[in-house]
């Protein structure tokens, strides 16, 4: 499998450079925005771009999409807290990481969200209809790693991390409205985070 | 212009208003005072001649106008105003007497703006008003008896209201001016005189992001190469205590983090469920509360919906409920419900402090009597109210009966 992984950090770049391969992966580094339109531009298939959201020389966000478009999914680290607003945009990384974060939760990252990429399954729940291997809401709007967790987490009964859960849920409810749909995801006291319908 | 430099501009205006009408109030209640009284000692005078100067007695009656102890000196001002000699020549005035059976009698008519008809008239409707006052706006009146019969007499002052209704205009003119031009300056130089105060916080707030931001890369680089060091040589006891503090250290940026969301100075906005929010972390304390035999209950109205950050609301919502949790003896309230287009949270619990208000608890670093031995640092609620003030909001607390009440309106 084949990751492109750009920061402006070089230590980091490196150092997880050899992490990745002793993961097995194989790893191809950027340190600026110009070096990823030439990594992706040169015919190489990637799997999973590994982006920081402050990469110098050329917008994040414009590397995002440009990199979507190619079907590669976008891992996005982030130096500050994710925003909500990031993720009801049109173009939201596929996942977000904030810094400081242990090596096994990026590899485990990167395994949820390249196993979900290859995927071929459509899950459905209350009305709300995902395409896991697109990263798709009701074919229509763009979801998150984090998003497609919790209505899997909804839909199995189990209970949610409100805390690391909230701007998630918030974007998801704004997803849900765009589309017209009535489920939402309500709190139940006791009960934890479910998913209603506007009649309940 | 940003908050702080309107509202400072807003109260400096605001004080110079309040003083200049004060000023202004006393000198010109005290200059018109000062008038009435001028006037009242003339009739006075005219009160104890039975309404009429010697000067305006008929001949034969009449004393000589000269008098020894009246004679011009030089520099002798307690001869000038209503004590001058010149004033029973200069005043113009009237008297009339009325009997019991109210036949009104001229005692003298020294006026060329009404008539002796229209005066008579003018009398009678003041012989039963109080004893002395202003009339048509610049006469002074005064009503007495002597011999049986009822006097009153009407003297002209309006040659001297003229200076003080001057000094009225001008006053206020003035004072106007003044406040336009002190509004100038203030708007000129406020925003000077906060730029130190501005870069000064926006420096520290830099200073706690650098910070801040200076320990993610690192922290993440060094507990990557620790994991490469332990998989290349295998674990040991320096990498588990490089792990640990990592770990430590990790934590703590993680904190800082979160309690430097209320510093941002953007917001991420979103329509929020409130009251989703404050169920969700209620019910997470909830056990905390049981633990420490506090009552806890909350009256949530469903489906209220804000426009705002949803990761400072939900800390702010925690904030709250951690000092609840710190100093609520036995029981404690929640309420979040909507008060015709405001949204009001609100938090009650039983304390040991004194009644009054308590605002000083939203300051940084300022914990009440009642925390200090709590080791709280007083920074939980200066974070609410941070968040307040960012989604237009207002906060208070007080407390009344042994009770401490926490207010909060976006």
């Amino acid at each position: 499998m084949k990751i492109l992984i750009a920061d402006e950090d070089r230590d980091f770049l490196s150092t997880y450079q050899r992490l990745l391969q002793v993961h097995s992966y194989e790893v191809v580094t950027a340190f600026d925005g110009t070096q990823v339109i030439q990594a992706l531009g040169n015919g190489t298939k990637y799997d999973l771009l590994i982006l920081s959201r402050s990469l110098p020389r050329i917008p994040a966000q414009a590397l995002l999409e440009t990199a979507q478009d190619r079907q590669i999914p976008v891992v996005m680290l982030l130096r500050e807290r994710v925003r909500s607003d990031w993720l009801t945009d049109s173009h939201p990384a596929n996942a977000y990481i904030g810094f400081p974060f242990f090596p096994d939760e990026l590899t485990g990252l990167i395994g949820e969200v390249v196993e979900k990429s290859q995927s071929q399954e459509q899950l459905e729940y209350d009305g709300v209809q995902i395409d896991i291997g697109r990263f798709l809401l009701c074919g229509k709007l763009r979801v998150t790693n984090e998003e497609i967790n919790i209505i899997r987490t909804l839909k199995d009964g189990q209970s949610l991390s409100a805390k690391r859960a909230e701007p998630y849920i918030h974007s998801l409810n704004h997803k849900l409205e765009q589309l017209g749909l009535p489920a939402r995801i309500r709190y139940m006291i006791r009960k934890g985070y479910r998913m209603v319908t506007s009649d309940e | 212009m940003n908050k702080a430099v309107k509202k400072f501009v807003i109260f400096a205006e605001g004080a110079i208003f309040l003083l200049l009408a004060v000023l202004l109030s006393v000198i010109n209640v005290v200059n018109f005072a000062m008038a009435s009284e001028d006037a009242d000692m003339l009739t006075s005078r005219l009160a104890s001649r039975e309404g009429v100067f010697r000067s305006d007695k008929p001949e034969g009656e009449r004393q000589p106008f000269f008098r020894e102890k009246d004679a011009f000196r030089l520099n002798r001002f307690d001869k000038m105003g209503p004590d001058s000699p010149e004033m029973d020549f200069s005043l113009r005035y009237f008297t009339y007497s009325f009997d019991k059976d109210g036949n009104a009698e001229a005692v003298v008519f020294k006026m060329s703006a009404v008539s002796e008809q229209e005066a008579e008239e003018w009398a009678r409707s003041l012989k039963n008003a109080s004893a002395t006052g202003w009339t048509r706006v610049n006469y002074r009146y005064r009503v007495y008896e002597s011999n049986k019969q009822t006097y009153v007499t009407v003297i002209d002052q309006g040659r001297e209201l003229v200076p003080s209704y001057r000094i009225l205009i001008i006053s206020v003119s003035g004072g106007v001016v003044l406040l336009v031009l002190s509004m100038l300056m203030l708007l000129l130089t406020a925003g000077r005189i906060f730029k130190p105060i501005e870069e000064s916080d926006r420096k520290q707030k830099q200073f706690i992001a650098n910070v801040k931001n200076e320990f993610r890369v690192p922290l993440t680089i060094i507990n990557a190469n620790t994991e490469l060091i332990e998989r290349e040589h295998g674990p040991g006891e320096s990498t588990r205590v490089i792990n640990k503090q990592v770990r430590r250290m990790t934590a703590t940026v993680k904190e800082l983090s979160s309690l430097a969301v209320f510093e941002e100075a953007d917001q991420s906005v979103t329509k929020v469920n409130l009251s989703d929010l404050m169920n969700s972390v209620l019910d997470s304390r909830a056990e905390a509360f049981e633990q420490k035999s506090v009552r806890m209950t909350a009256e949530v109205a469903p489906d209220v919906m804000i426009e705002g950050d949803s990761s400072r609301l939900r800390k702010m919502i925690e904030e709250l409920a951690e000092n609840t949790l710190k100093y609520a003896q036995s029981e404690a309230h929640f309420t979040l419900s909507r008060e015709k287009k405001r949204i009001r949270i609100r938090q009650e619990n039983d304390t040991t402090l004194a009644n009054g208000a308590v605002d000083q608890i939203f300051d940084r670093f300022t914990v009440l009597e009642n925390a200090e031995a709590s080791g709280s640092i007083g920074m939980g609620l200066s974070y609410v109210k941070a968040t307040v003030l960012a989604h237009n909001g207002r906060v208070s607390a007080k407390v009344s009966d042994g009770r401490f009440i926490l207010q909060i309106d976006l």
